[in-house]
């Protein structure tokens, strides 16, 4: 029984740091169409911002976290200025194109800066365990899963209970139309790149303390937030948001009991097998919304 | 509920994010191949005065074969996949399996390579028919990944995890391809026939037929065209050629690697084609080029290489968001443009 | 109507950048001065953020070799020059092309290539280049000369298999444990230390409680970490940063059985990605340890490095210091420049610590074209220290297939 807490609480943990980059994906495609392949990257930046502003200069947690996360909104201003905005035009492709490249300057700004050695980021709650059932399970985890609660929350505030929102869901429904209603299209995608830059921070400080932080340390995180962004449709919060959960708890519980060292293609085995009867995703566009 | 009309996700129109400059009628490419393949044939060996330089060239000429591939799955038939790079290991290690204890010789490793790829890439298409653009990028990546941990726990495939070795050099009857310079000639000639190939292929009714159905699949569906086979078609083609560059690169190296075809390549091949341009099939030949010499040009700038690198991407698809190619066509039509003009105004003068 | 004023920009930039980086460095290499007489030497590795993984240990480590030997008079009395080219260990093609541009300068030896992949990928292009290459990687199966490697491939750590039967033999023979856990990373590295664990296990008669696999970006290795509930000691074939989860996941769940991994052990601990409890039983299978080592030439050398670069000598550093020596006692043993006589020279000389090596207590050629012979195990500390606990002599290999 404990194997299975244990297991579960580690799911859980991944599957909520998961639906934080996947949260940022969706905001970004809704409002641009785009798919920002330098999200991986401003997740290695947010964990090393936050080692940064923790270990090298001694930071207390909370400011060390909120100048983070403020950082991270200006390189999502500069992501937009620099990478999307000159290809606002383009077909969408060329613009993710544009991301692409801002991801390897990105990722060789960090190693001019950081150098490629690995670091650590420490927990804010240190080496706390908390027993539960009997099964350890490290206070970090659980500090995942609180921290990522409120922002999915505050994510779904901003969706439904503001001015944005509305701008976000209509450019999601029918691009063309609200831009001629006067939608400011450009405030909008600003403001994704920074909610999705600040998402994507925040899932890098969450994460680095479990283990360490290199140049590559977002790339395979982003792949499979944008699995879980997939699976979920693309569309909708809670499709998202189940999608994330489904994929930690499949890799954690059945990697665990049946496939041990398989369980990182256990969310590549469900998404082909989720495309190829539902190609649009479990929660597809038509049928759910923000 | 959503008021206007839902089309299922394969029909529904992608205008928005194609990037083909469409031109619908294209003649004298073949020519125009075969008049540049006796260019590269004198000028490549003589420009290529160093080792490395006629490494890279070959590197460059096999890349050239992979990215063709992309362009047809990508540019003609409107699947983003992920999945060229690992094909081309795949078609390494398909070769290397075939000619394994000479019984077989290099061309039949090459056959069977390229009619496996050829057959994963319908497969892997019919699999995902329904899949919108960057849906169906994501399913052909979590393919590779699965296709990646099956080579590397099987060794009749993958060799010892994922490492094969010992492969015959090259040979076509009993011309051995040894060195570098001898393998170029192999490559370049490979490389001209799929280049007549997609010649051939972008005056065919298949290329319109291909790019009416990603335009608008819905009215080419009311016109009879099959919106699903045709991209089918052109991704087997274009894994075809992925297999085919591969089995060629490991021949010629005597090994293949699976971690030689990772994402890094995988991103790179749809470099090489967004950054050379998707409206020609000189697009992949031009950013193959682009992606295989730059890197080498800027390391002397040490630890700013990477961010220059990405910098001068950048700047590339600002300038030039239909590519390399397609910025040339432009800058060629404005010139020629202007030339008339000038003309014009000079007889008027005159 | 055709737009020119981005499009002529854009050139302007993309052609001030390229010459900037013509003009950088004459052919996109490092040089140290160069005359008509010197001994020429070509490094193949890149320097910190180059790429993801480029670290400038190996060329601090070099650099440092190179700067004592032209003090002390060169080589034969001629001064030892370099060029350092980038090969990027994560692209084999590009790496080929970075050993073939060095060719150019025709050195007599060259030092680097910093995984095995790298050599196998190469061979056709060093046999046909006649110039040694000193790998420091530790040697799989396919780069053993006889199979992939070539014949002028070196490889200066090792093999990876003894370090695995080192490392198998310390932890039963030393440690008196008898059941082992397996763990490391589900491709090449990791699957084939898993491997030859296990026939080290067979050979010296322990058990294994079983073996688990994982990927190489790990943030959470609970179940394989559950796994490993029954064992004695755990084997873990990883990289520094799921070694790092591990280390942390084995202590939340109360394990304080020891570990033993390769040469992640340095870096995890140097870096401080775990550290007390964690690395409290903590033990690493290693060619050289600076960081805890009796050695007084090692320590010198530890000492000299940190006054040069103001930063602790590192195990990859010591290599790179080691590679340039054994180097030189080739080029000297051949008595010429040539890279065909310096090969013939390094499959037959015997590298002492009295010819300024300070890494292992002796380097020479096996069958395979491996030059060492010894495993160090180093024991970490929860305050961070390290002790070189055993050395360890590990069986030369024939040639593959023989």
């Amino acid at each position: 029984m404990d194997k299975f807490i244990a297991l579960t609480a580690s799911g859980i943990a991944y599957g909520a740091v998961l639906t934080l980059v996947a949260l940022g994906f969706l905001v970004l495609y809704n409002a641009t169409g785009i798919v920002n392949f330098a999200n991986g990257d401003l997740v290695t930046l947010g964990a090393y911002v936050g080692i940064w502003t923790t270990v090298d200069l001694g930071l207390p947690t909370i400011p060390s976290f909120l100048v983070t996360l403020a950082l991270m909104a200006v390189v999502g201003l500069v992501l937009e200025a620099l990478a999307y905005e000159p290809l606002r035009n383009q077909p969408a492709l060329v613009a993710v194109m544009g991301t692409l490249a801002a991801a390897i300057i990105l990722r060789g700004v960090i190693g001019i800066w950081q150098g490629s050695t690995p670091r650590a980021l420490p927990s804010p709650v240190g080496d706390a365990v908390v027993h539960i059932g009997g099964a350890p399970i490290a206070g970090h985890r659980i500090l995942i899963v609180v921290v990522s609660g409120i922002a999915v929350c505050l994510v779904g505030l901003l969706f439904t209970r503001t001015s944005f929102g509305r701008q976000l869901r209509a450019l999601a429904d029918d691009p063309t139309t609200t831009r001629l209603m006067g939608v400011r299209v450009r405030a909008a995608a600003r403001i994704s790149f920074v909610a999705s830059a600040v998402l994507a921070g925040l899932g890098g400080l969450l994460i680095a303390p479990i283990g360490a932080v290199d140049l590559t340390f977002g790339f395979n995180l982003m792949i499979t937030a944008f699995a879980a962004a997939i699976l979920g449709g693309f569309g909708s919060l809670r499709g998202v948001v189940i999608a994330s959960f489904v994929i930690g708890l499949l890799q954690a519980l059945v990697g665990g009991y049946f496939l041990v060292g398989y369980s990182s293609v256990l969310g590549a085995v469900l998404l082909l097998a989720v495309l190829a009867v539902r190609p649009s995703g479990l929660f597809s566009m038509e049928r759910s919304r923000l | 509920m959503s008021s206007r009309i839902a089309f299922p996700a394969r029909l529904r129109p992608t205008a928005a994010t194609a990037p083909v400059e469409v031109e619908h009628y294209r003649r004298r490419r073949v020519s125009l191949v075969l008049l540049m393949a006796v260019v590269a044939a004198f000028a490549l060996p003589a420009m290529a005065t160093s080792r490395s330089d006629a490494y890279q060239v070959n590197v460059w000429l096999l890349y050239s074969i992979a990215a063709l591939g992309f362009y047809w799955m990508f540019c003609l038939g409107g699947k983003f996949a992920f999945s060229q790079a690992f094909l081309m290991g795949l078609g390494g290690f398909v070769s290397a399996a075939v000619t394994q204890g000479g019984e077989r010789s290099f061309l039949w490793g090459v056959v069977v390579a390229v009619a496996t790829t050829a057959a994963l890439g319908a497969a892997l298409g019919w699999v995902l028919r329904g899949c919108g653009e960057f849906y169906f990028a994501l399913g052909t990546f979590a393919f590779v990944q699965l296709g990646s941990v099956y080579v590397q726990n099987n060794d009749w495939i993958g060799g010892q995890h994922g490492t094969q070795f010992g492969l015959a050099p090259p040979t076509i009857g009993d011309r051995v391809f040894l060195s570098d310079q001898d393998v170029f000639w192999l490559i370049l000639a490979v490389l001209t026939v799929c280049m007549v190939a997609a010649a051939l292929i972008e005056r065919s009714p298949a290329r319109r037929t291909a790019l009416a159905a990603r335009t608008n699949p819905l009215v080419s569906a009311l016109s009879g065209v099959s919106v699903r086979t045709t991209p089918i078609m052109f991704l087997a083609l274009g894994s075809a050629l992925g297999g085919l560059s591969g089995a060629i690169l490991a021949h010629w190296q005597g090994s293949v690697a699976l971690t030689s075809y990772g994402p890094d390549l995988a991103i790179g091949i749809l470099l090489m084609v967004m950054l050379g341009g998707t409206g020609s099939i000189w697009g992949p030949v031009i950013g193959a080029g682009v992606y295989v010499f730059l890197p080498t040009t800027l390391t002397g700038l040490e630890q700013y290489s990477e961010v220059v690198y990405g910098a001068l991407l950048l700047i590339c698809i600002v300038a030039a968001p239909s590519g390399i190619a397609g910025g040339v066509e432009r800058v060629w039509r404005y010139l020629s443009r202007r030339l008339r003009r000038g003309r014009r105004s000079t007889d008027v003068a005159g | 109507m055709f737009t020119s004023r981005p499009l002529i920009a854009a050139s302007a930039a993309t052609a001030a950048v390229i010459l900037l980086a013509a003009c950088s460095g004459a052919d996109g290499s490092d040089e140290g001065s160069k005359a008509q007489d010197d001994v020429r030497l070509a490094f193949l590795w890149e320097i910190e953020g180059e790429s993801p993984v480029g670290l400038s240990d190996f060329q601090n480590g070099a650099d440092l070799a190179i700067d004592e030997i032209n003090e002390a008079g060169g080589i034969d009395g001629r001064q030892v020059t370099y060029t350092r080219v980038p090969a990027s260990p994560l692209d084999p093609q590009a790496s080929t092309a970075a050993f073939l541009k060095a060719t150019n300068d025709e050195p007599a030896a060259m030092v680097g290539f910093l995984a095995s992949g790298q050599a196998v990928a190469a061979k056709s292009a060093l046999d046909r280049a006649q110039i040694p290459v000193i790998g420091i990687y530790e040697a799989d199966d396919a780069v053993r000369f006889g199979n992939q490697g070539s014949e002028f491939s070196w490889a200066l750590n090792g093999s990876g298999q003894g370090t695995s039967l080192a490392a198998v033999e310390f932890m039963t023979e030393d440690l008196g444990l008898t059941s082992l856990g397996l763990m490391g990373t589900n491709e090449a590295f990791g699957l084939g230390q898993i491997e030859s664990s296990e026939a080290a296990l067979d050979e010296l008669g322990a058990t294994s409680v079983g073996t688990v696999t994982y990927d190489p970006t790990a943030t959470d290795l609970t179940q394989q970490v559950l796994a490993m509930k029954d064992a004695d000691g755990v084997l873990n074939w990883g990289y520094p940063n799921p070694l790092a989860v591990q280390l942390k996941q084995f202590v939340e769940n109360g394990l304080t059985i020891p570990t033993m991994t390769g040469a992640s052990g340095p870096i995890v601990v140097n870096a401080g990605l775990a550290t007390g409890k964690a690395i409290a039983n903590f033990y690493s299978a290693l060619p050289c340890n600076p960081g805890g080592t009796e050695s007084a030439a090692l320590q010198d050398f530890a000492a000299a490095y940190q006054e040069k670069y103001d930063a602790s000598a590192t195990n990859l550093a010591a290599q790179a210091y080691d590679a340039v020596y054994v180097a030189k006692k080739a080029i000297e043993e051949a008595g010429s420049d040539a890279g065909a006589d310096v090969n013939e020279a390094l499959a037959e000389i015997s590298v002492a610590p009295e010819d300024g090596i300070v890494c292992s207590s002796g380097y020479q050629a096996d069958g395979s074209h491996i030059l060492n012979h010894e495993v160090n195990i180093a024991r970490f500390h929860a305050d961070g220290s390290s002790e070189t606990v055993s050395t360890i002599q590990v069986p030369e290999l024939p040639v593959a297939g023989e």
